[in-house]
């Protein structure tokens, strides 16, 4: 756990952060529009909690990548990206097949990170640029 | 009959999964390429690692989003949508 680079932990908090308020946001719809029910929860928190996974994955492939040769680090990532995509089709086959998760739910959380990270780009450039 | 109709329904989902993955490759080849580049800029300027693995991590995770939503459409098409069609189809028939 120390190994982590600090910019990959503060980057996860903001986005677990994101996702957290997303998450709440779409059950308020949920309710708004008379669709609630527990899988529409239990499928945000499994979409949710593999979103901010996915993202935590990342930054720690990318941290490893990041200390190879060039050509190294690119095969680094590609591994990386290959077992994230496979712990999401995981994720929604589960979400498909398991009645205790909405699928909807679960497909549209999985894409809060993506929204964080738009944000946050927003954010920057609304700053001016990233200054650390 | 309707074994055809139902065969051309998942034989079609089928295509349309695979159709749907190709988007997988771009992000792949592109989040290579951002390590790759991040790998140089970090190894003729040591001092800006933190701002170059921020911005790194931002574009590989918009790089990302086309393969996820082609992942999630492809996987739709291959488990939900055969059984959603097969439906509509025996609900026409009667």
């Amino acid at each position: 756990m120390n190994n982590i680079d600090p910019v990959i932990k503060k980057e996860t908090k903001f986005i677990a952060l994101v996702v957290l308020i997303l998450s709440a946001l779409m059950q308020a719809v949920f309710l708004i529009i008379g669709l609630w029910d527990l899988p529409v929860l239990f499928g945000n928190i499994l979409g949710g909690v593999v979103g901010i996974l996915n993202f935590f994955f990342m930054g720690l492939g990318l941290q490893s990548a990041l200390k190879k040769e060039t050509a190294d680090a690119k095969q680094t990532a590609k591994f990386s990206q290959t077992m994230r995509n496979l712990m999401i089709v995981v994720t929604i086959v589960i979400a498909v097949f398991v009645s205790w998760f909405n699928l909807a739910s679960t497909a549209i959380a999985i894409f809060f990170p993506t929204i964080g990270v738009f944000v946050k780009a927003f954010v920057i450039n609304k700053k001016g640029g990233n200054k650390e | 009959m309707l074994e055809l109709a139902i065969g051309i329904i998942l034989g079609g989902c089928a295509l349309g999964a695979g159709c749907a993955m190709i988007a997988g490759i771009g992000p792949g080849i592109g989040e290579g390429n951002a390590v790759a580049a991040a790998c140089e800029a970090i190894g003729r300027q040591p001092e800006c690692q933190s701002t170059v693995t921020t911005t790194m991590l931002m574009g590989c995770a918009v790089a990302e989003t086309t393969g996820l939503y082609a992942l999630v459409i492809a996987i739709l098409l291959l488990f939900v949508a055969p059984g959603r069609f097969v439906n509509i189809l025996i609900n026409a028939i009667g």
